[in-house]
């Protein structure tokens, strides 16, 4: 069986229902849970939230012995305990539907249902839905990669004038420290390698070899940065 | 959905964090990826990456040692741009997963492939898939091992 560590929750009180519900969705990969109430479905939410996790698709029964399916689909799309809703219930009236919509349920499936058609539904939706999550991601990740490239070259035009003046020993085998990791993660492979070279050589020769690495590793840094 | 694991980065450079946080999260988007820029240590994280230096002060063995009081579960790693005998030692006493060297692009691979690993293993365990059998686990430690004198052959030559 192939997983695709979705996960799903029933909310269901007719057994025989959420029992093929739940076996034919597990067969296809889905982890799934089911209640039987809304107070059971409330638990297994809260637990969830507790593990920082969530559903990837809630099937919700509109007709449920304490209570109006409506209303936990309410409480669901307020929240981020579940990407999308599916309201379930035996009253095709346009009437239900509309209420079942307008309570934040994405697709409203009427009793009888073909489960084939319905499962391939659900696998359609939450594989579409993650790849509308990962494209946003994507696009902010870029976002982020630009402000730090940015930031960083602020960051080497400060250092380039900081190096014009001495400064303390300690403080110098720092920055060659610093520089030597960070400047290999933002592909600044030259001022890496100086920086690394420099620092041994500075470790050899002391602090009587400060000023020739202050200059080396300015010049460096500016002919990195007119590139 | 599996459960979300958190990582945390002790680094004094945050424009190395920052950037290795955001390589982090897009490598692995199930990681709560944070840093944090001092030596004093967060508790309640999964996966410790230590900087060796912060602000001059040789303190990631130290830092590696508190953190196994704290999570003895966790995986840490500790960046160093030295391998010393005496931390190598501390760091094979507290159960470090490996020391790598923030300038060389083969140990992030090498960082990234370890965490992989770390989290493959946590989301094994948690949907009740066998753990790593005996066999596995030597491989494991040989492996180390094998890294360890490697490591340790190549310092001893760059000294002398």
């Amino acid at each position: 069986m192939c997983k695709t560590g979705k996960k799903i929750l029933i909310v269901e009180d007719t057994k025989t229902v959420s029992m093929l519900l739940s076996a034919t969705l597990k067969r296809e990969g889905f982890r799934v849970d089911v209640a039987e109430t809304i107070a059971g479905a409330r638990k297994l939410l809260e637990r969830k939230a507790e593990q920082q996790s969530k559903y990837d698709l809630a099937l919700v029964d509109i007709s449920l012995p304490d209570g109006d399916g409506a209303d936990l689909l309410r409480e669901l799309s307020g929240s981020a305990w579940c990407n999308v809703r599916y309201a379930v219930s035996a009253d095709a009236s346009r009437r239900a539907k509309k209420n079942a919509l307008n309570a934040g349920a994405d697709r409203y499936v009427t009793k009888p249902f073909d489960i084939r058609a319905l499962i391939d539904r659900i696998s359609d939706e939450v594989g579409r839905r993650k790849i509308v999550r990962h494209n946003e991601k994507t696009e902010s990740w870029i976002e982020e990669q630009n402000q730090l490239a940015q930031d960083y070259t602020d960051h080497l035009v400060a250092i380039c004038e900081e190096l014009e003046t001495p400064m303390p020993f300690k403080a110098l085998k720092s920055r060659l420290h610093q520089l030597r990791g960070s400047a290999m993660l933002y592909g600044f492979r030259k001022i890496s390698t100086l920086a690394s070279d420099l620092s041994e050589r500075l470790t050899a020769h002391g602090p009587s070899f400060s000023e020739e690495v202050r200059e080396t590793l300015r010049q460096e840094i500016r002919v990195a940065l007119s590139r | 959905m599996s459960k979300l694991r958190k990582l945390i980065i002790m680094d004094d450079d945050p424009h190395y964090a920052g950037m290795l946080a955001l390589k982090l999260r897009m490598q692995f988007p199930e990681l709560i990826v944070s840093s944090y820029n001092k030596a004093d240590l967060p508790g309640g994280y999964d996966i410790y990456v230590l900087d060796n230096d912060f602000f001059g002060e040789k303190c990631g063995a130290q830092l590696a040692e508190n953190v196994r009081k704290i999570a003895p579960k966790s995986l840490v790693i500790v960046l160093s741009g030295t391998l010393e005998f005496s931390l190598l030692k501390r760091l094979v006493n507290c159960h470090a997963a490996g020391v790598f060297d923030k300038s060389n692009e083969g140990d992030f691979a090498c960082m990234m492939e370890l965490i992989e690993q770390f989290l493959l293993r946590n989301s094994n365990q948690r949907e009740g898939v066998e753990p790593s059998s005996m066999t596995g686990t030597l491989s494991g430690i040989r492996d180390l091992m094998k890294e360890w004198n490697k490591r340790l052959a190549f310092e001893e030559k760059r000294v002398s």
